[in-house]
């Protein structure tokens, strides 16, 4: 019994390790794998005593977790990294279906039924399953509530979730069996050993994440270096680059593309550079159509160098072609390149101004070109997202003049 | 020195290998056996090396020789520890036989031979520890002392074993310095070896005092391929983010041909030179980044506009400014048109002022401006450029020695006028024939460029000690 608390305790300081530094992966959402190890081994390692009814026990084992979950995610959020509830309701339904499942298995007495046959190994297969089982649960619940709350489908969310974590997770389940199994060979070493691969996959998915912002931020950068070289506008890269953001969201598109659709538009300038006269203001709107596929052309030239940015490549090689190109030629425009197209057009009408009197000059401009120049469809999402940020401007206006009229008086 | 006498080199170095293998191989037979009860543990061991080898290997700098990540080394480990040294050289050379390519080229039997040492070594010194059979072994502390500590032991003797083995070859057929690639290798694998040892443990725990037998090789290799995974996604991101030069030197010659020709030059001979003054894997590979972007603010120049040209490095330092991993190269950047003397500009700063990267560009710049040649100025061959440098009281002389003796260690010393690169020797050889296909190390880049001729254009004219611009 004292080493069966010891055992649990190990188990319980991992918890909260683990869930102090966990990962962000993705926008809003994270991952600590070595906490989700340590609290499906701790459900499934939860002693069994005579006399005593298994639900209690399943209770009290996730009272503990969630005490440990709770600490952690707590230490975290005092060192600056947040964990959304959504993260938090996810660990916990693993390791309650991981304990549910394990007390039915061990009431079963599979264990010592195949251990005793010297074919312990399908224990081991048993185990396995229940914590995979486990994952899935987690993927579907964090998948649900996600989806929710960002107000898209369900199965973008949860595809987006299996490819972003999946593997870490089932990492995560995979090290938790072999904890569990490692007790008799090992004892209250066992936990600490085999964390080692999964904290290395912990480390390596912290770099990870560090290189993705970083290298997000050389893009921005070389998206300013048009401006530097005076052939753009400032900022001009990084506004096309959120509202196409915006527009990829309510098209539907997963994390992925809407990456790329970001690196993308942060580089649709960079075939200027090797313009010999800057164009003024640095609005290919307002260039021939012949120059405007040039400058795409160079940019794509320029960008393939790299190897590395391809599918942001592809998708600039057609960010000037025309929308009926698509109707006419049967020309196949990709959406992230009309998205584009789109952006561009619209920030270089209003050169970066939110004024009411730019806005509706540009969508006036851009629905001229309405099913000719560009897909009517982002059209509609176009005036849904400028047409939000618009009201609030709006609303930001309408307030000054009244608490100046209350000073007047 | 010619390719084929290196090639020479390289064969007789391969057949010391394989001797190593046979001779180790009798002395591991007189140890230890293979016994029919080896066979379960050497098959399921063989298949998850074949596996290790599938997967292409993590590689996680620019370069091509930093971090690797392949469990192969746990899959050598652990067959030395539990099938004995003989076992560890069948999965050693076994594995490496089993992959698609000609099945005896030099590349392939010297990998095959050193993972056969690697594993004999492996498998000896985990034995001559007094080592247990780890399938026979119950007992928590008897598991740590009997199994654990050997195993680490012959872990980082094999870890030793590999990076000689793999320096020497370097040094053979690249003419790499043995110590600097010796310590470069160390400090890049060594990490990742401790790590194998403790997998390698795990795998063998589960299967002896687990007793789930090979049921543990198949649990074992699902966080190793997942932190594979990991680590590729890593090094990719970090690749891609490191490629971000490549953005920029294209973008470059876009504006400007022949741009990026010069700039991968001025990187080589930058690295070459940091490897004659033994600067560190990390300043090495800073130096070529250095190189590579030294121009990248001539973007925002137009020929012949004086002022912009004299801004030019500082304009790319500001270029680069929020790229993160370009913030150490930033003073060589904007420094290096300033020379020793105070004869340079934007600045006019004067000897020690001036940082180590730039003036080691600056060497390298004016090394291929005077082989490239101008209009009034034919290009020079190896040894009357490397004596003009000499005469430059704006060049920091340490600096050219060193030069000149990367210029006497890769080969290429006797060249004539524009064709040094076609007369260097670079290292072909890399760490491990894993590497996918598309990687562009800088050897890949040096042996295209070795196909052409360099282009005189004003982005090498502004470089010459003999050109006056502005006129």
């Amino acid at each position: 019994m004292t080493s069966s608390i010891a055992w649990l305790s190990i188990l319980f300081v991992l918890i909260v390790a683990g869930e102090s530094a966990h990962v962000r992966l993705a926008p809003r959402r994270g991952i600590s794998p070595i906490a989700s190890a340590a609290a499906v081994a701790f459900m499934l390692s939860l002693p069994t005593p005579v006399g005593v009814n298994p639900a209690v026990v399943l209770v009290v084992g996730m009272v503990v977790v969630t005490f440990g979950t709770l600490l952690g995610a707590g230490i975290a959020t005092l060192a600056g990294l947040s964990t959304t509830p959504i993260d938090i309701a996810g660990r916990l339904m693993n390791a309650f279906v991981a304990g549910l499942l394990g007390l039915i298995l061990s009431h079963g007495g599979l264990e010592h039924e195949v251990t005793a046959a010297g074919q312990r190994w399908i224990y081991a297969l048993a185990l396995w399953i229940v914590a995979l089982t486990a994952a899935g649960f987690r993927f579907a619940v964090v998948s649900a509530l996600a989806a929710r709350a960002d107000r898209r489908s369900f199965v973008v969310t949860f595809k987006d979730e299996v490819y972003t974590f999946g593997l870490l997770s089932l990492a995560a389940s995979t090290t938790a069996v072999m904890i569990v199994l490692s007790q008799s060979a090992i004892g209250l070493w066992g936990p600490l050993f085999f964390m080692l691969p999964l904290a290395l996959s912990w480390a390596a998915a912290r770099r990870y994440a560090h290189t993705r912002r970083t290298y997000r931020e050389s893009i921005a950068a070389l998206s300013r270096l048009t401006d530097l070289a005076g052939y753009t506008t400032p900022d001009h890269g990084r506004r096309v680059a959120e509202l196409s953001v915006a527009l990829a969201r309510l098209s539907g598109l997963s994390q992925r593309e809407i990456d790329t659709v970001e690196r993308a538009a942060l580089l649709h300038d960079l075939g200027q550079v090797a313009l010999d006269e800057p164009i003024p203001g640095g609005a290919t709107v307002l260039a021939a159509p012949r120059d405007q596929e040039r400058i795409a052309n160079d940019g794509v030239a320029i960008i393939r160098h790299s190897g590395v940015l391809d599918d942001a490549a592809l998708v600039l090689a057609s960010q000037a072609t025309p929308f009926r190109s698509m109707l006419e030629d049967d020309e196949r425009i990709p959406l992230e390149a009309r998205i584009i197209k789109l952006a561009n057009a619209f920030e270089d009408l209003t050169a970066g101004s939110r004024e009411q009197s730019a806005v509706a000059m540009a969508i006036e401009r851009i629905h001229l070109g309405l099913g000719y120049e560009y897909d009517p469809v982002l059209v509609d999402h176009l005036i849904r997202v400028v047409g939000h940020r618009h009201l609030g401007h709006l609303r930001a206006h309408s307030q000054r003049p009244a608490r100046s009229s209350r000073a007047g008086r | 020195m010619t390719r084929d006498s290196t090639s020479a080199g390289a064969r007789t170095y391969v057949s010391i290998v394989w001797l190593s293998v046979l001779a180790l191989g009798i002395v591991g037979h007189l140890m230890d056996p293979l016994q029919a009860s080896d066979v379960i543990p050497l098959v399921a061991l063989l298949l998850l090396g074949i596996l290790s080898r599938i997967l292409p290997d993590a590689v996680i700098s620019l370069s091509g020789d930093g971090v690797r990540f392949s469990f192969f080394g746990i899959v050598v480990l652990a067959a030395a520890v539990m099938v004995g040294p003989l076992g560890g050289a069948v999965v050693g050379i076994g594995t490496t036989m089993v992959r698609s390519g000609p099945l005896l080229s030099m590349r392939r039997l010297f990998n095959s031979g050193m993972f056969g040492v690697t594993g004999l070594i492996g498998g000896m010194a985990y034995q001559g520890l007094g080592g247990a059979d780890p399938l026979a072994v119950t007992g928590s502390s008897e598991v740590l002392l009997q199994v654990g500590i050997p195993l680490i032991v012959a872990d980082l003797a094999q870890a030793a074993t590999n990076a000689l083995l793999l320096s020497g070859m370097i040094w053979v057929t690249a003419g790499v310095p043995f110590w600097v690639q010796l310590r470069n290798l160390l400090t890049a694998t060594g990490p990742a070896y401790v790590g194998y040892g403790a997998v390698a443990f795990l795998l063998v725990v589960l299967w002896g005092p687990g007793t789930i037998t090979w049921f543990s090789a198949l649990l074992t290799v699902v966080p190793l391929i997942v932190t594979w995974w990991v680590f590729s996604q890593f090094g990719a991101e970090l690749e891609a983010h490191e490629r971000t030069t490549d953005t920029l030197v294209a973008a470059l010659d876009m504006r400007h041909p022949g741009a990026a020709a010069h700039s991968q030059r001025v990187a080589m001979l930058c690295g070459w030179i940091g490897e004659s003054m033994r600067l560190g894997p990390r300043a090495l590979t800073e130096l070529r980044t250095a190189g590579l972007l030294h121009d990248v603010g001539l973007l925002g120049t137009r020929e012949g506009a004086v002022v912009e040209v004299i801004q030019h490095p500082v304009t790319g330092a500001r270029m680069l400014a929020d790229i993160s991993f370009a913030a150490e190269v930033l003073p060589a950047i904007a420094a290096h048109h300033e020379r020793m003397d105070g004869s340079g500009y934007p600045h006019g700063m004067v000897g020690p002022e001036i940082p180590l990267g730039a003036r080691i560009i600056a060497v390298a710049d004016t090394f291929d401006a005077l082989t490239v040649g101008t209009d009034e100025n034919p290009p020079l061959s190896t040894r009357a450029a490397l004596e003009r440098l000499g005469e430059e009281p704006g060049l920091d002389q340490p600096v050219v020695l060193a030069l000149a003796q990367a210029a006497e260690r890769h080969g290429f010393i006797e060249a004539p006028g524009d064709s040094w690169l076609r007369y260097s020797k670079f290292a072909e050889w890399t760490p491990s024939d894993n590497d996918a296909g598309m990687r562009l190390s800088m050897a890949t880049i040096a042996a295209s460029l070795a196909q052409t001729t360099p282009e005189s254009t004003w982005i090498t004219r502004h470089d010459h000690p003999d050109h006056r611009w502005g006129e």
